[in-house]
């Protein structure tokens, strides 16, 4: 599948990924003759991006960092191509002076390490071979004030044991995301809820698979509680902001933020 | 973002590859703090001119560029000043800095002069040499130059790059956005400052709040209370622009933009002389200083003279160096003030300082009365300095035999 971007810095390259997840800075941070970071306060502190696509947050520091990263080009230990969520002026800089790929706006909590990537920056995307798009709902039912989050069992193919809103897969046949939204809270919890809306899609890596989650709002009436099945083992009724209270299934908080809850 | 045809040309490649990859520079830089159009720039300040800073890394890519620049024939479009150098073109010896920097220095010299720019070599041009009017839209790259512009003049600039800023001398544009635009000109905090600061003082003011705005998250302040002259300004800003990234500033009844910079619902914090005499402590080390070292910015007229008067008919101390830096402007109109310093012992350098020099090399100890030097000479990984912040009188006194 692919991730589209923003273009930084022009063309294509393909290589193996490597992420960090903080800020670079690459002077000072970087051993621009092996190619390797140096820095200690980054999780690949050690590691070599020589050759690779490297995914970080974005870039910090100096702004000589531009020309280091221009050296590294020259002395062949510079990444091949150049992820960022979003970019600043130093390593922009050093990526257009020096010609490597570069695309911004890429959630790199998408990426993993080890995935070989082509980064064609001209066209602004990422191309994941190996990886898949499936699309999911999830329905977060709100009462009063409350919202209900349900324990995943042990029974259940991904996730175990994580809190989560009531989801499912979309599945061939089914009439639109909101008679699939009905049938799981139907089958996972037997209550009568009413949908309020939807929300902007939330994109979230699983192994090979990158979930397109559909987030959805329902009301439930005040008398409403829920008969849970197999698919979990408790339920919650919590307001909005515990959600980092709990072991949650990936970005069930962006799924509240985008459903104007949080 | 929007492109007139000239510009799609130019970022096409038609006009020679230095000006498509300026363009695609500008552009990206654009994109990505949301420009809608480029805009003309009358001037342009290069940073990345010491060796010390730049490095190999620096040198390579620049003499790189100028090739290109040279295959396509090309020189830059605008008026395009540079930042001090690594040392001082001809005193280099007598700073003791060594022949291999000497020649890594010429050689960035010698690239971008072959570019059309102006070895001007200073970080004050608007000393006689490049100097904006008020509105005018410029790209400039060195921190305190761009505080000045911005604030004292009411040029309109953001701070560039090393990059950024060469992309715009070749290219003649800038991407519209920050301080090119009107509406992020305008206070986001108040400063009432309770006592009225001496040029010492405004450099250490400068010193404690640009940390502190940063901290807050503030970008333009302004300030209440004050009477600067252009001097203190030009220390004030530096500082703030060291230690806190702060490109404009207003002080009320003073600068340009002062009128229409405020609105009634902004925050307000006090700063008192006492606060300030605490956070002196943490600049000014107990050391004794081999070096002494004024002009950082560089010194203006008044400054140079200023020294001059205090060093005249004295002797220097035995084991102690006193260092001017001011640009060769500067230095040309003031004949008599630069004989007098020399006559004394000291040095009038031109084209460098002692932050962006390899002071390292030679000296621990440095006294300063700069609020920016303050904060770059001590880092350990760029001059290792142990650091005396203290007025000019004083700092005249350390070097001047007979005085303790």
């Amino acid at each position: 599948m692919r991730l589209y971007g923003r273009k930084i810095s022009g063309g294509k390259a393909e290589g193996d990924v490597i992420i960090e997840p903080g800020a670079v800075s690459f002077l000072g941070g970087v051993d621009p003759e092996e190619g390797i970071i140096v820095d200690s306060s980054n999780q690949v502190s050690g590691q070599r991006i020589a050759g690779k696509v490297f995914a970080f947050s974005t870039g910090k520091g100096s702004t000589v960092g531009s020309y280091v990263i221009y050296r590294m080009k020259k002395a062949g230990t510079a990444p091949a191509a150049i992820i960022n969520e979003s970019a600043e002026t130093i390593v922009a800089s050093g990526a257009i002076i020096s010609g490597i790929p570069m695309i911004d706006h890429i959630d790199i909590s998408l990426l993993r390490n080890c995935d070989t990537v082509i980064v064609n920056a001209d066209e602004a995307y990422v191309e994941m071979p190996g990886v898949v798009m499936k699309e999911a709902i999830t329905t977060v039912i709100k009462k009063g004030e409350k919202v209900l989050i349900l324990k995943r069992s042990e029974k259940v193919g991904s996730c175990k044991g994580r809190w989560a809103g009531v989801s499912g897969h979309i599945e061939e046949g089914d009439e639109g995301l909101e008679s699939r939204v009905m049938k799981e809270v139907e089958e996972e919890t037997r209550m009568n809820v009413r949908i309020v809306r939807s929300g902007e899609p939330i994109l979230a890596r699983d192994r090979s698979i990158i979930w397109k989650i559909h987030p959805f709002l329902a009301e439930a009436g005040s008398n409403e509680e829920p008969e849970i099945d197999w698919e979990h083992t408790k339920y919650r009724w919590i307001s909005p902001e515990e959600v980092y209270d709990f072991n949650t299934v990936p970005k069930l908080d962006m799924v509240m933020k985008n459903l104007g809850i949080l | 973002m929007h492109l007139t045809a000239e510009q799609e040309r130019m970022l096409e490649g038609e006009e020679g590859e230095a000006v498509r990859k300026g363009m695609e520079l500008i552009v990206a830089l654009g994109d990505i703090y949301g420009a809608e159009r480029l805009i003309p720039v009358i001037s342009v300040q290069v940073s990345g001119v010491s060796y010390k800073t730049i490095g190999d890394a620096g040198l390579e890519f620049i003499e790189d560029y100028a090739r290109t620049m040279k295959k396509d024939a090309k020189k830059v479009r605008v008026k395009t000043t540079m930042n001090p150098a690594g040392m001082d073109l001809e005193k280099w010896t007598k700073m003791g800095v060594d022949r291999k920097f000497a020649e890594k220095q010429l050689r960035i010299f010698n690239a971008y002069t072959s570019m059309g720019i102006e070895p001007s070599l200073t970080c004050t041009p608007y000393y006689f040499v490049s100097e904006p009017k008020f509105g005018e839209h410029i790209a400039w790259a060195e921190s305190s130059a761009v505080s000045y512009a911005n604030s004292v003049i009411g040029a309109r600039t953001n701070r560039e790059g090393g990059p950024s800023a060469l992309a715009s001398a070749i290219t003649g544009l800038t991407a519209e956005y920050g301080l090119h635009l009107e509406e992020n000109r305008k206070a986001d905090i108040i400063i009432d400052v309770g006592f009225e600061p001496d040029s010492y003082m405004y450099a250490a003011l400068g010193n404690h709040l640009g940390a502190l705005l940063s901290k807050m998250g503030k970008k333009v302040p302004y300030f209440k209370g004050i009477n600067p002259g252009d001097d203190e300004m030009k220390a004030l800003g530096a500082a703030m622009a060291a230690t806190g990234s702060i490109a404009l500033y207003h002080v009320e009844n003073t600068t340009p933009e002062w009128k229409n910079a405020v609105n009634d619902k902004l925050e307000r914090i006090t700063i008192s002389e006492e606060e300030i005499r605490e956070h002196i402590k943490g600049m000014d080390r107990d050391c004794e200083p081999e070096l002494i070292a004024i002009g950082c910015p560089h010194a203006s007229e008044k400054e140079l003279r200023r020294v001059a008067e205090l060093v005249k008919g004295k002797k220097k101390k035995e084991g102690k160096e006193l260092w001017i830096s001011v640009s060769r402007a500067v230095a040309e109109r003031n004949p008599d003030a630069v004989r007098i310093i020399e006559d004394f012992g000291g040095l009038v350098l031109r084209d460098t300082c002692m932050v962006v020099s390899p002071i390292e090399k030679r000296f621990h100890s440095t006294a300063v009365n700069s609020g920016k030097a303050a904060y770059y000479l001590p880092k350990e990984s760029f001059c290792g300095q142990c650091v005396r912040f203290r007025p000019l009188e004083e700092l005249i006194n350390m070097a001047v035999e007979g005085e303790t």
